[in-house]
C-alpha cells in the first residue's frame, strides 16, 4: 500500500472519526438544523477528496468567525442553550479542519474537537446510542493515529504491509478500550447522571395507539409494532414474565354510531393527580413514558388512583411536569417534553363505589341515533329474563368473546360499522368488540364507556416494557355498589401485541443492552463501585438460590466477580506476555530497506540461488559484470552497515539508493546480461 | 600514505596470483588465515602449487621461512632444535629447529609418527618451545602452513580431531583450470619464486592482525553463528558436531574476512564465507569415508547447512 492510498485510508478515518463524535451530538436532537447540514456537506466533501479549504488560511478564519458569531448572538438571545452553542461551534470547527490542508498537525486538530464533540454529547444525552457513537469515535481515531504513526518511518515509495500494522494497530485499539473500561470502573466517580436526564424527540415519529377519538374502521397495523412506547418498575414485583393487566389511558363515554370520544372537562394543571383516596396495600409503579409514546396522556395499572412526582424530560433537560385531570376521561401532562417520568398508584381490585352523578350516568348511557334496532334485540336475547347488571355484563362480555372472530382485516364497514361487525363480518379488532359491549350494556340500561390503553407488558431486567403494538381498547361498566368494572370481549390472543418475532426479539435485545447502559454506565456512581469493592471484598453470609433474574442478584454474587477478576488477570497477562513477545521480535529497520531492495531484484527477474544471501549476489554480480552489480555492490554495504554496524540509514539515502538500484535494474539497463543460477 | 587493510590485502591477493595461478579464492583465504593469527591446512594431491604458496606468503611479507618434509623417522628435535654441549664454555647451548621462523611449511604432516606431531602441535598452539625447562618464545609472527596428501594414506599417522582443530582454515587448491594451465605452459620459465619479491612486512601482517581484532561481532551475528553451529551438532549425518574452540575460530576467521570488504563489523556473509574452510575439519561424519571424500562430503553438508539456517535480515 503506497503513500497515496495509506494517506487516503487514514484521512478517510480520521473523516469517520469526526462523524462518529458528530452523530453522537446530532442524535441528542439539540443541535440546530443547519448546523448538522453544514456537517454533513463538509463530511460528504472531505470524503470524496476535496479540501476546499486548504489553501484559504484567512477566509476560512473569517467564516468561522461568523459562524462562531451568529451563535453567540442565538446563545445570547436565549434562542440557544448555551452548552448546545459551544457545542455546535465545535461541530463547526471540526467540519473546517477536516476540509483543510490533509496535514498531521490537521488530523491532531480534527481529532481534537471531535473529542469535544464526543464530551459535548456526553453532556446532552446519555442514551445508549451515544456509546456506540463513543465506541465508533474511538476505533476510527486509534487507527487513525496508528496509521499516522507508522506513516512516519515508513517512506513515500515503500508499501506498507497493511494487514499486520492494521493488526497491530487493532491490538492497541483493543488495549486502549479496554484500559478504558478498567479506568471507568476503577475511577472513583459521581453518577454521570447528577446532572438532569434528557429525553430527545422518537427518530421515527410517534406510534402510541393513544389518540383523542376511537374511530371505528382504522388499520389494525400498531398490533404488530414491537415499539416499546413506555417502562414501569413495580413495586411490589409481581415477578412474573408477561403482565396480563390493563394499562388505562383514557376514557370515552361518547359514541355517534362511528367514533367514540370523551366529554370530560380540564381542571387546573397540578402536581399530584389525585383520582380517588389512596388505599392501603396500593401498587406503586415508576413509569417512563419514551418518546415512541408521543402522547401527554399518562397511563397506569388499572385502577389509578393517583400519579405524581412527574417529570418531564426533554433535550434541555428535565422539569417538574404538570398533570391535568378531565375528569371521567383521562389525565395528560401540561408540560411539553419528548418523555415523562412518573409515579402511579393503583388499588389491584375495582375501586369501592363511589356514586356516579346523574351528568354522567346520562353519557354513559347514552345511544347513537339511528342505531341498529338489530343490536337491541342481539343484547336482549343474549341478557334474557336476567336482571342483575352484573351477570348480564359477563353474558354478553361472554358471548361477543365466543360467538365473534378476530381480526386485523377491515375491508368494507361502510356506515354502519357496528352493525358490519355484529351481523355481516362477525369479526373485527378490540375497537369492535369494545364498542360492540358497550352499545350493549347500553341497550340493556348498564352504563358503560369504552377505555383505551395497553394491555400486557414483558419482563425485561427488572422492568416492565410495554410496546405500542399493546395498545388495546376494552369497556368499563358502573355497577351500583361495586363502581366501575372491566370487562373485555376480545378474545384473549387478540388483547396483547402481535409482533414479528425476530423483530421483537431484536428490540428485545435493544431492551435489554439499553437497560444494563443505564444500570452500569449511567447511572453508575461511587456507590455502585463501593458496592462492587465490598462485595468483593466480604461475600454476603446468605447466596440467593434463584437465579431467574441474575439482575437482581448481580450485586450480591461476588464469587462470579472474584471468577472475572481472575480470568481478566489472566488474560492480562496473556495479553502482555504475546505483546512483549511480538515487541521483542520487532524487525530492525534496516530489514525493511532488504526487503524493498530484495522485492526491487526479484521483480527485475534477478534469479537467487538457494540460500544465497544479498552479500554472495553482489560478489557473483560482480564477478559476472552486471550492470547492476556495482549499485547492489553499494547497497549491500549500506545495509550491512545500517543492519550490523553501527551506522543508521536516513531515509533520504535510502530513498536514493532504492532509486538508483530501480534505475540500474530497469529493463533497457540490464538487457540479455541477466545470469542465471550457475 | 598508510594504505588500508584492504587494499594491502588486494594488492597482496594479485601479487601472490602471479606465482599461483587461478586460485584467487584459495589466496584470498589463505591471506585471510594469517591476518586472523591463523594456522592454515593445505589437503591436496602433490604438485598443485601448495609449497609455492605456502613459500610466497612467506616472501610477500618478508617473513622468515623454513620448510620441513616430515618422514615417518623424523624426531621432534629435528623441528625444535636440540642442546649442543660446547666444549669450549662447558656448558650446553640451544640450538634452534626450523620451527624459529615466522612462516614454517610442514610438508606432509601426516607422514611423521604422533610423537613429532604433536611436538610441531603443541608448539602452534603455545607460541612457544619448551626444552628440558627452557621456555624458548618463537618468533612474532607466527603461522604453520601444513599439508597432507588426502589420497595416499599408506603409512600415515592421520591427525587426531584434537590437533585438527589447531589449524584455522582448511583449503584445497585442487587442479587447474584448463586454460590456466594452458597459459602457464607458455609463460612458466624457470621457478617463480626466485623472482617474488616481497610487498610488504612482518609489521604489515600485524597490522592487519591488529585490525581484523578490532572487527565487532554483532550480537545478530554471534547468533547466527550459534546456530549454524548448533545445526552441525544436530544434523543426522554428522556423528559430531563442532566445539566452542571451533566456532572461536569461524568467528575469528570471518573477523579477518570482513577485512577484506574494509568493514569493522562481521556480516553473515563473512560468516559464511569461511565457513567451508573453517569447520569442514573439524566435523566427524557417520559416513566411514575419509581423506578427502570427506571434505568433500563436509563441505557438502555445511553448505546444506547454511542454506537452511535462517541468517539474521
Amino acid at each position: 500500500m503506497n503513500l497515496a492510498s495509506r494517506r487516503k485510508l487514514r484521512l478517510r478515518l480520521r473523516d469517520l472519526a469526526a462523524a462518529s463524535a458528530y452523530a453522537a451530538v446530532a442524535l441528542s436532537g439539540a443541535m440546530p438544523v443547519w448546523v448538522s447540514v453544514l456537517f454533513a456537506l463538509s463530511f460528504i466533501v472531505a470524503l470524496l477528496g476535496f479540501r476546499p479549504l486548504a489553501g484559504l488560511r484567512t477566509g476560512a478564519v473569517l467564516v468561522l468567525l461568523a459562524l462562531a458569531v451568529i451563535l453567540f448572538g442565538l446563545a445570547f438571545r436565549g434562542a440557544l442553550n448555551l452548552v448546545v452553542a459551544a457545542v455546535a461551534f465545535a461541530s463547526l470547527v471540526t467540519a473546517h479542519r477536516m476540509l483543510a490542508a490533509p496535514e498531521p498537525a490537521t488530523d491532531r486538530q480534527v481529532l481534537l474537537a471531535s473529542l469535544l464533540l464526543i464530551a459535548g454529547a456526553a453532556a446532552l444525552s446519555g442514551e445508549i446510542w451515544y456509546a456506540a457513537c463513543l465506541l465508533a469515535f474511538g476505533v476510527f481515531a486509534c487507527l487513525t493515529l496508528g496509521l499516522g504513526v507508522v506513516e512516519g518511518p515508513v517512506e513515500r515509495d515503500e508499501d506498507l504491509p497493511l494487514r499486520p500494522v492494521l493488526r497491530q494497530v487493532s491490538v492497541g485499539v483493543a488495549l486502549a478500550l479496554a484500559g478504558g473500561v478498567a479506568f471507568f470502573i476503577l475511577f472513583p466517580r459521581i453518577s454521570w447522571n447528577v446532572a438532569a436526564r434528557r429525553a430527545t424527540p422518537p427518530l421515527l415519529g410517534g406510534t402510541t395507539g393513544m389518540t383523542d377519538r376511537v374511530r371505528l374502521g382504522g388499520g389494525g397495523s400498531i398490533k404488530t409494532s414491537a415499539r416499546v412506547v413506555a417502562r414501569a418498575t413495580l413495586d411490589p414485583d409481581p415477578g412474573v414474565d408477561h403482565l396480563e393487566r390493563y394499562w388505562v389511558g383514557r376514557h370515552f363515554d361518547t359514541f355517534d354510531g362511528q367514533e367514540w370520544r370523551g366529554s370530560g372537562v380540564p381542571g387546573a394543571p397540578k402536581v399530584y393527580a389525585g383520582l380517588s383516596p389512596l388505599i392501603p396495600g396500593t401498587q406503586v409503579q415508576r413509569i417512563e413514558l419514551l418518546p415512541a409514546y408521543e402522547s401527554r396522556t399518562l397511563i397506569g395499572l388499572a385502577q389509578p388512583l393517583a400519579f405524581s412526582q412527574a417529570q418531564a424530560l426533554s433535550t434541555a433537560g428535565s422539569t417538574t411536569a404538570l398533570m391535568v385531570i378531565v375528569k371521567g376521561e383521562e389525565v395528560h401532562f401540561a408540560t411539553p417534553g419528548n418523555a415523562y417520568r412518573y409515579v402511579a398508584f393503583t388499588f389491584g381490585g375495582d375501586i369501592p363505589a363511589g356514586r356516579l352523578d346523574e351528568d354522567e350516568r346520562a353519557r354513559a348511557l347514552a345511544l347513537p341515533e339511528h342505531l341498529d334496532p338489530r343490536v337491541a334485540q342481539l343484547a336482549e336475547r343474549v341478557a334474557g329474563t336476567d336482571g342483575d347488571p352484573r351477570s348480564v355484563a359477563r353474558k354478553l362480555e361472554g358471548w361477543l368473546k365466543n360467538n365473534l372472530g378476530y381480526t386485523l382485516e377491515l375491508a368494507g364497514e361502510g356506515d354502519a360499522p357496528l352493525s358490519h361487525f355484529l351481523f355481516d363480518r362477525r369479526a373485527g379488532h378490540c375497537e369492535h368488540f369494545a364498542t360492540a359491549l358497550a352499545v350493549l350494556l347500553r341497550t340493556r340500561g348498564i352504563p358503560s364507556r369504552v377505555v383505551g390503553g395497553f394491555f400486557g407488558g414483558e419482563r425485561v431486567g427488572e422492568r416492565y416494557v410495554v410496546r405500542a403494538g399493546d395498545a388495546h381498547a376494552w369497556v368499563e361498566a358502573w355497577i351500583d355498589g361495586r363502581g366501575w368494572i372491566t370487562l373485555d370481549a376480545t378474545p384473549e390472543a387478540g388483547r396483547s401485541n402481535q409482533p414479528i418475532a425476530a423483530l421483537a426479539r431484536l428490540i428485545d435485545l435493544y431492551e435489554s443492552l439499553e437497560e444494563y447502559w443505564r444500570k452500569r454506565v449511567v447511572d453508575y456512581s461511587l456507590i455502585d463501585q463501593v458496592g462492587f469493592v465490598r462485595d468483593l471484598v466480604q461475600p454476603p453470609r446468605g447466596q440467593r438460590t434463584d437465579d431467574a433474574h441474575p439482575e437482581a442478584t448481580g450485586g450480591t454474587v461476588p464469587f462470579r466477580q472474584v471468577l472475572g477478576a481472575l480470568a481478566a488477570v489472566v488474560l492480562t497477562w496473556l495479553v502482555w506476555r504475546g505483546l512483549s513477545r511480538r515487541l521483542a521480535q520487532r524487525p530492525h529497520p534496516a530489514t525493511s530497506f532488504l526487503t524493498e531492495v530484495e522485492r526491487r531484484l526479484s521483480r527485475a527477474h534477478i534469479a537467487r540461488q538457494d540460500g544465497e544471501g544479498l552479500e554472495e549476489l553482489s560478489r557473483r554480480l560482480s564477478s559476472r559484470r552486471h550492470p547492476a552489480a556495482a549499485t547492489l555492490q553499494r547497497v549491500t554495504r549500506r545495509y550491512l552497515e545500517a543492519r550490523f554496524g553501527a551506522r543508521p540509514l536516513p531515509s533520504a539515502e535510502r530513498r536514493a539508493l532504492l532509486h538508483s538500484l530501480e534505475r540500474e535494474l530497469s529493463p533497457r539497463n540490464s538487457r540479455a546480461q541477466e545470469p542465471g543460477p550457475s | 600514505m598508510r594504505s588500508t587493510p584492504r587494499d594491502l590485502l588486494e594488492k597482496l591477493q594479485a601479487h601472490l596470483g602471479t606465482i599461483v595461478l587461478g586460485k584467487p579464492e584459495q589466496i584470498r583465504l589463505a591471506l585471510t588465515c594469517l591476518a586472523a593469527r591463523g594456522h592454515l591446512l593445505l589437503e591436496d594431491v602433490p604438485g598443485v602449487g601448495k609449497t609455492t604458496l605456502a613459500e610466497g606468503l612467506a616472501r610477500c611479507f618478508s617473513l622468515s621461512f623454513a620448510r620441513v618434509q616430515f618422514t615417518a623417522d623424523l624426531l621432534p628435535s629435528d623441528i625444535l632444535g636440540t642442546q649442543i654441549f660446547v666444549q669450549s664454555q662447558a656448558r650446553f647451548d640451544f640450538r634452534p629447529g626450523p620451527i624459529f621462523h615466522q612462516v614454517v611449511l610442514a610438508d606432509e604432516l601426516n607422514r611423521a609418527p604422533p610423537r613429532t606431531q604433536s611436538a610441531l602441535l603443541e608448539a602452534m598452539g603455545q607460541g612457544q618451545v619448551s626444552l628440558d625447562g627452557v621456555t624458548h618464545a618463537l618468533p612474532q609472527p607466527f603461522s604453520v602452513i601444513a599439508t597432507q596428501n588426502p589420497l595416499d594414506l599408506a603409512g600415515t599417522y592421520p591427525l587426531p580431531d584434537s590437533q585438527l582443530d589447531r589449524f584455522l582454515l582448511r583449503l584445497s587448491l585442487g587442479h587447474l583450470d584448463p586454460a590456466v594451465e594452458a597459459k602457464l605452459l607458455v609463460d612458466r620459465r624457470g621457478e617463480p619464486l626466485h623472482a617474488f619479491s616481497a610487498m610488504a612486512d612482518a609489521a604489515a601482517l600485524s597490522g592487519l592482525q591488529v585490525a581484523a581484532d578490532r572487527v565487532q561481532v554483532p550480537p545478530d551475528v554471534a547468533a547466527y553463528a550459534v546456530r549454524l553451529a548448533a545445526a552441525t551438532r544436530e544434523h543426522t549425518d554428522i556423528e559430531r558436531g563442532v566445539s566452542t574452540r571451533a566456532v572461536l575460530s569461524l568467528m575469528s576467521a570471518a573477523r579477518a574476512h570482513a577485512l577484506w570488504d574494509a568493514r569493522d563489523f562481521v556480516s553473515p556473509g563473512d560468516v559464511r564465507g569461511v565457513l567451508v574452510p573453517a569447520l569442514s575439519h573439524r566435523l566427524l561424519l557417520r559416513t566411514s569415508t575419509q581423506g578427502a571424500f570427506a571434505r568433500e562430503e563436509a563441505a557438502h553438508l555445511l553448505g546444506e547447512i547454511a542454506r537452511r539456517v535462517g541468517a539474521p535480515r
